[in-house]
């Protein structure tokens, strides 16, 4: 299935874009997909325990399986205001 | 809904703020204004970049917005302006104004509207350093888990 994955902060400035469109298998998980990330650029491990993750624009749970289509959006420590 | 919710890159306009946060059948409205400041934690800040998912961001304003009418049901408008981009020292990044028939109300609804804001809104600052380095601001989030 297809996904995509929007970044911001240090995820977009580690990829050097602000989207990726993924092939995954049908199932993964928001977390698998920050583990595949982390794996491409390591600077990105240090968010593992901390991120949060959008789907279609509201917060879910990390275990959260995606579908086709979705998009995901990585949310590092957020400091608005 | 009487909300009015914004991202724009140019200064914000506190009397625009103002004028979309109350109305005549309010008692009070309670602005709070969001500056960047001169340093943090003793570090000269030359500048700051704040960035958004603004889709997401939106809806959560309006989930703030929903939680803030139901614990303060007398809740008036409710107007969230944010900035975006490079701003320098002084100006402002944020203007939240929540307006209520008590004072009280209209208080605690503009603190929890900033408060939940900073903790949720998916909105990314990053510090430019006087020294020419520059970090994400990582918020309490990150901090505590760091101890």
């Amino acid at each position: 299935m297809k996904i995509h994955v929007r970044l911001f902060a240090s995820y977009r400035e580690a990829f050097e874009r602000d989207e990726l469109e993924l092939e995954v298998p049908g199932g993964t998980t928001c977390t698998q997909i920050q583990t595949q990330l982390a794996a491409e650029q390591p600077v990105l491990e240090r968010w593992g325990s901390v991120v949060r993750y959008g789907v279609n624009c509201r917060f879910v749970p990390p275990e959260t399986p995606l579908t086709d289509g979705d998009e995901l959006v990585l949310i590092p420590p957020v400091s608005g205001g | 809904m009487n909300n009015d919710f914004r991202f724009t890159r140019e200064p914000l306009d506190l009397q625009s703020a103002y004028d979309l946060g109350t109305d005549s059948g309010q008692g009070a409205v309670v602005i709070m204004v969001g500056t960047v400041r001169t340093s943090t934690g003793g570090r000269a800040v030359a500048f700051l970049d704040y960035e958004a998912y603004e889709p997401m961001a939106l809806a959560v304003f309006e989930q703030i917005a929903a939680e803030i009418r139901s614990r303060w049901p007398a809740t008036g408008r409710i107007v969230v302006h944010h900035r975006l981009g490079r701003l320098a020292i002084g100006e402002a990044s944020v203007i939240v104004a929540v307006g209520n028939a008590h004072r009280a109300d209209a208080f605690a609804g503009c603190q929890y509207a900033i408060d939940a804001l900073k903790r949720d809104a998916p909105i990314w600052k990053k510090e430019h350093w006087a020294d020419g380095n520059s970090d994400w601001v990582t918020g309490s989030l990150l901090l505590s888990a760091q101890g």
